[in-house]
């Protein structure tokens, strides 16, 4: 009762934040939101599945191209149908990349992801037909008219945010439920022993290709959210940089836990912004703090705080209930 | 179409970056062979040499001197990497040491670029080796022939160390079986920091003697670092003659690719690296571990 209670408050507050936020931190707050999906969908693969691709760039922007694309061609597409055939692309890229890579394992895996995000990357690039090259295709997405006459405006960054609210929510409740599968133990069982799982009867190259499937899928939404606000896909959506910035987000917040790498992406995002305003050498900040944070809290900060509950257990406090790592 | 002499050249400039790139990808693939582990900081390395040419040039006047710092500097902080960070987390497993490097790079990057500016410098030519010669019917940089002799030398040297020494045998089987090397009584963690000091010295030669041809850019270490991925996967994990054959192929298919699918010659050696890894993953002369 008391938790069904919580959850709901958890999913409702968010709602809110736009009344409190001016609109630079309501960008941010937006920013948060996209990446936040996406790292937790990088997460299926890593912390779920042990699959550490280094070109998870590559379905994010197909995402954002494909929605580019169709507001483009087939003129104004409904913002949500416009988002699941962005997902659809997504989850077809995903299904053919992942059909060449799932089968390899370890640092194989994680170089041929590399190999196909560049060949997209070269094709963002270079075919200007269709992608615009390095000036971008410009993204318009149409306004929303909801059933009862409301009209959700694109523009407006609150109206955005509440969108944009609802369709995360929606994705992190599907790979909420997706773990919870069967399949979704296979993965975890295939993560920490894959001879193992084989020897038990799994299809560990179907279990792969499915988990690889439905998070591309959903890194496509965050593309395509992110294309939809930006108002323009360029291949640096596709590069190495958005390839590494998802990985450090999910191992900030921690990838032993469902949402730790949304609170990643909050805090790295944060940090970001406040590291850029302070010093034009952030990057080497944020190298610094990841080395630093591998050798001493690899498992991010949802490790932390679990430690601290642990902590807070072991003397007599308050009893905090911790679940078993995933 | 092209004249002959377009195609020699065009060659001639092929095998120069594959040679360079052979030096830079040889350590990372000794290191892949023995301990497992990718090092992306490697590409950083690379950058550092070159880096440290331009100071030393700047400071002394003197390329050659270059050939001796460097090396020294970058093997030292070689050393400390593989001692002081890498091993502390090899119980993580191997995503966590691939991370780790990951994060290194990135430092390193822009710790060049907070240091010696996010700018291009330009490495004088040494005056010995300036000006061009008649080669194939047409001319020539003499550097650059110099940056194919220097580093066929030191294919060469690694290659009598590591066919005709005693160490070169023990790193050899290390990179085959490292239980089975230590179980036989030899300190395989020592050997490893050795391979890896010496790959990243290798690293920073391949960048000082880069330097003039190439100049000292904060983004050259990104360049060849997908590069070296390439080297490493098409040639084999772990293979040196690999890696030399491989390096050869990228630098031809480069020359190559922008001579006549220039809009393409981004993707020629990813479809390379793909096709190898679908097809045979371990690489050419690789075997798989």
């Amino acid at each position: 009762m008391r938790r069904n209670a919580l959850i709901a408050a958890a999913v409702v507050a968010p709602y809110f934040v736009p009344l409190g936020l001016d609109t630079v931190h309501l960008r941010v707050a937006i920013e948060i939101l996209y990446f936040g999906l996406f790292a937790v969908s990088f997460n299926l693969l890593f912390g779920y599945t042990g699959m550490l691709s280094f070109g998870y760039a590559a379905t994010f922007g197909v995402g954002g191209y494909a929605v580019g694309l169709i507001w483009k061609h087939l003129g104004a597409v409904p913002v949500p149908l416009a988002l699941a055939m962005g997902a659809l692309a997504g989850a077809v890229a995903g299904l053919v990349i992942g059909f060449f890579c799932v089968r390899l394992r370890r640092t194989y895996f994680s170089l041929l992801t590399l190999a196909f995000s560049q060949f997209l990357f070269a094709v963002a690039l270079k075919w200007r037909d269709v992608t615009r090259g390095d000036d971008g295709l410009t993204v318009s997405p149409p306004d929303l008219t909801l059933p009862g006459g409301i009209v959700v405006h694109m523009g407006n960054a609150s109206h955005f945010y509440w969108l944009e609210l609802t369709v995360v929510l929606l994705c992190l409740w599907l790979a909420w439920r997706f773990i919870r599968t069967p399949l979704g133990n296979a993965a975890l069982l295939m993560r920490d022993n894959d001879e193992r799982a084989a020897f038990l009867g799994y299809s560990v190259f179907g279990t792969k290709l499915i988990v690889f499937t439905f998070a591309s899928a959903l890194a496509a939404v965050a593309g395509a959210l992110f294309a939809s606000f930006q108002r323009l896909v360029s291949p640096s959506a596709v590069d190495l940089g958005t390839s590494t910035e998802v990985v450090f987000m999910a191992l900030f917040g921690g990838t032993g836990a469902f949402l730790g790498p949304f609170l990643g992406t909050a805090a790295y995002i944060s940090l970001q912004n406040w590291l850029a305003r302070t010093t034009e050498h952030w990057p080497f900040v944020i190298g610094l703090l990841f080395v630093v944070m591998i050798l001493f809290m690899h498992t991010g900060l949802t490790g932390l705080i679990r430690r601290a509950a642990t902590l807070r257990r072991f003397f007599g406090a308050r009893r905090v209930p911790v679940r078993e790592p995933a | 179409m092209f004249a002959l002499s377009v195609y020699a050249t065009q060659a001639l400039h092929g095998m120069v970056y594959g040679m360079l790139l052979f030096l830079v990808a040889s350590g990372l693939t000794l290191v892949f062979g023995m301990m497992g582990i990718l090092n992306i900081a490697h590409a950083a390395f690379y950058m550092l040499g070159a880096y440290l040419a331009y100071t030393t040039v700047a400071v002394t006047g003197n390329f050659w001197l270059s050939l001796l710092v460097a090396p020294i500097v970058v093997g030292l902080v070689g050393a400390g990497v593989e001692r002081g960070l890498l091993r502390r987390i090899h119980a993580f497993g191997h995503a966590y040491e691939l991370l780790l490097t990951f994060g290194l790079f990135f430092m390193l990057a822009e710790a060049v670029r907070w240091i010696w500016g996010n700018y291009t410098l330009e490495v004088p030519t040494p005056p010995l080796l300036a000006g061009s010669i008649p080669l194939l019917g047409s001319t020539y940089p003499v550097y650059r022939l110099f940056i194919l002799g220097f580093s066929a030398a030191i294919c060469l040297l690694m290659a009598v160390v590591l066919l005709r020494t005693r160490v070169g045998i023990i790193i050899r089987s290390a990179v085959s079986d490292g239980e089975m090397v230590s179980a036989l009584g030899i300190n395989t963690p020592l050997v490893a920091l050795g391979v890896f000091s010496v790959g990243a010295a290798l690293a920073a030669i391949a960048g000082v003697i880069a330097a003039p041809f190439l100049q000292a850019d904060p983004s050259m270490g990104a360049a060849i670092l997908t590069d070296c991925f390439v080297v490493v996967v098409v040639g084999g994990f772990g293979s040196l003659l690999g890696a030399l054959l491989a390096s050869l192929m990228i630098g031809e298919l480069q020359s190559f690719g922008i001579l006549w699918f220039p809009a393409f010659a981004l993707v020629f050696q990813f479809l390379l690296m793909a096709a190898v890894l679908v097809l045979r993953p371990q690489g050419l002369f690789g075997e798989l571990g």
